[in-house]
């Protein structure tokens, strides 16, 4: 049973615009919920640092928000991918489709809800009186590498939900502790130097830290660093790919 | 004509732990203890043909290994090493109405979704939508969305996508036979039209009189094994002698 492309295609884009609305569907505020939630986080926090903390950083505003936005992407499109497989144990115990189109829709669709928070910040940027800059381009590439990283990371938990089912709850914990060990709320600057190598060996930390540079223009980026960003990324992304479907038909079966 | 499907050597072989150790903590803790995992023969050995346009009739006990025949046959779950599987043309499982059906969604979204899901692009869906609405007489309805639906009208609408699904082989579960007295005519008339367009049509059922009404050729399974291929009647006579 191999489904050609064009269906495998027509069912990702159905799949991923159904997630997408299902997300917001019912709720009256709908779209706007989800944006609510970074940007309530975003609020609290600005005020406890700035206010609190003292916090230095010029375009504070748009520098919180951007890191609050990507990581709230990661944690939403890992979670979501995570539950691809498990969560549609229905669907695919019924028929056969190819089922890391599942995987992949339930990240694009959270992706697509990026897009959409990214649109914000540029609003709150320019607000902010953030210059427009070519040098902004560059973030595009990075847009990408965390798309092909979170599916990465969806394809490889969702196989391994499947047998272990604490990892929603290690995961979740994980995200927890991410949050304060990714240069989120403060500037990479900040980590002490023989530590910061240690940080950036986590991808997550060099998207959040060159794309604040590339769209605000705080900081700072290495070639090398951006090259290991897209790197990781598109390894992750095939070592997920491969292992979900080396492992696919034998988890139908534990489902 | 080379056969519809072939099957040789079908063996499948499930290899399930004996006991459940879904979390970590369940893991740490029997850590000492082998978790001996049983193998279950859910087909042993099973050898078939289907000629193309013969309407053909499954029938067996509730885990008799059935299913699981249906499911390797549809590609959800592989055969062990060994088994051969030959299906000559595409193939169209339909082993539950509904497949994706999402309460949350209308009408309107679930005939896309789940059309989509059963292989229709999107002209062909948007051509035959006023057809599935009007077979399923849900004309008021389709904005609404499915969780008000009454099971009736979910089924109908559900069956109405389902009768859009074109293969040259159908392979169908006896869940399509449930419903009223109503639907299950409605599916008998499709059976009836399929026969005529000449497709290889697979009818798992539990029903007798659905098998000798269309079935060419029959096959009992019995405890994962084939008991009788052959006649209709002569099948349906094993069936029951088995008690």
């Amino acid at each position: 049973m191999s489904p050609n492309i064009a269906y495998t295609w027509r069912l990702f884009t159905t799949l991923t615009w159904t997630n997408f609305k299902m997300r917001y569907y019912g709720s009256i505020l709908g779209y706007i919920w989800s944006l609510l939630k970074p940007l309530a986080l975003f609020g609290v926090l600005y005020l406890v640092y700035t206010v609190f903390f003292n916090q230095q950083t010029p375009h504070y505003k748009p520098f919180l928000l951007l890191g609050i936005i990507l990581w709230d992407y990661f944690s939403q499109a890992t979670n979501a991918g995570m539950n691809g497989f498990i969560g549609n144990y229905q669907m695919i115990r019924k028929v056969y489709l190819p089922r890391y189109v599942l995987v992949a829709a339930a990240v694009s669709s959270a992706f697509i809800g990026l897009l959409f928070n990214l649109v914000v910040f540029f609003i709150f940027a320019l607000i902010d009186g953030v210059p427009m800059e070519w040098r902004m381009l560059w973030f595009v590439p990075l847009l990408l590498a965390f798309y092909l990283l979170t599916l990465g990371i969806g394809f490889i938990l969702s196989i391994i939900v499947v047998k272990v089912r604490d990892m929603l709850s290690l995961w979740e914990v994980f995200i927890q502790l991410g949050f304060w060990l990714t240069p989120i709320i403060y500037p990479a600057s900040n980590i002490p130097e023989k530590w910061r190598p240690l940080f950036f060996l986590n991808p997550v930390c060099g998207l959040i830290t060159y794309s604040r540079h590339f769209l605000i223009g705080i900081g700072e980026s290495t070639l090398i660093g951006y090259a290991y960003v897209l790197l990781v990324s598109a390894v992750l992304f095939i070592l997920g790919l491969f292992i979900f479907k080396w492992k696919e038909g034998a988890m139908v079966e534990d489902l | 004509m080379p056969p519809a499907i072939t099957v040789r050597n079908l063996s499948k072989t499930f290899r399930l732990p004996a006991e459940r150790r879904g979390t970590l903590r369940e893991r740490l803790m029997k850590l000492h203890v082998r978790n001996e995992r049983k193998a279950r023969k859910t087909l042993d050995n099973i050898n078939f043909e289907i000629q193309q346009g013969e309407f053909f009739g499954i029938i067996g006990r509730n885990g008799s290994g059935k299913s699981t025949l249906l499911k390797i046959l549809a590609g959800i779950y592989r055969p062990d090493k060994g088994s051969e599987v030959t299906i000559h043309g595409r193939i169209a499982p339909m082993l539950e109405l509904g497949v994706g059906f999402n309460p949350e969604l209308t009408g309107r979204e679930n005939v896309f979704l789940n059309a989509t899901i059963l292989g229709l692009n999107r002209r062909q869906i948007t051509e035959r939508y006023e057809t599935i609405v009007d077979f399923a007489q849900l004309q008021d309805f389709m904005e609404l969305q499915v969780k008000h639906y009454s099971s009736g009208m979910s089924v109908r609408l559900a069956f109405a996508v389902a009768m859009q699904v074109d293969a040259p082989i159908m392979l169908l579960d006896e869940v399509l036979a449930v419903g009223d007295f109503v639907f299950a005519e409605k599916c008998f008339a499709l059976f009836e039209r399929y026969k005529t367009e000449g497709k290889t049509i697979i009818l798992v059922t539990h029903d007798p009189s659905a098998m000798e009404r269309f079935a060419d050729r029959a096959m009992l399974i019995h405890k994962s094994q084939i008991k009788s291929v052959g006649k209709p009647q002569e099948v349906l006579e094993t069936y029951h002698q088995l008690g």
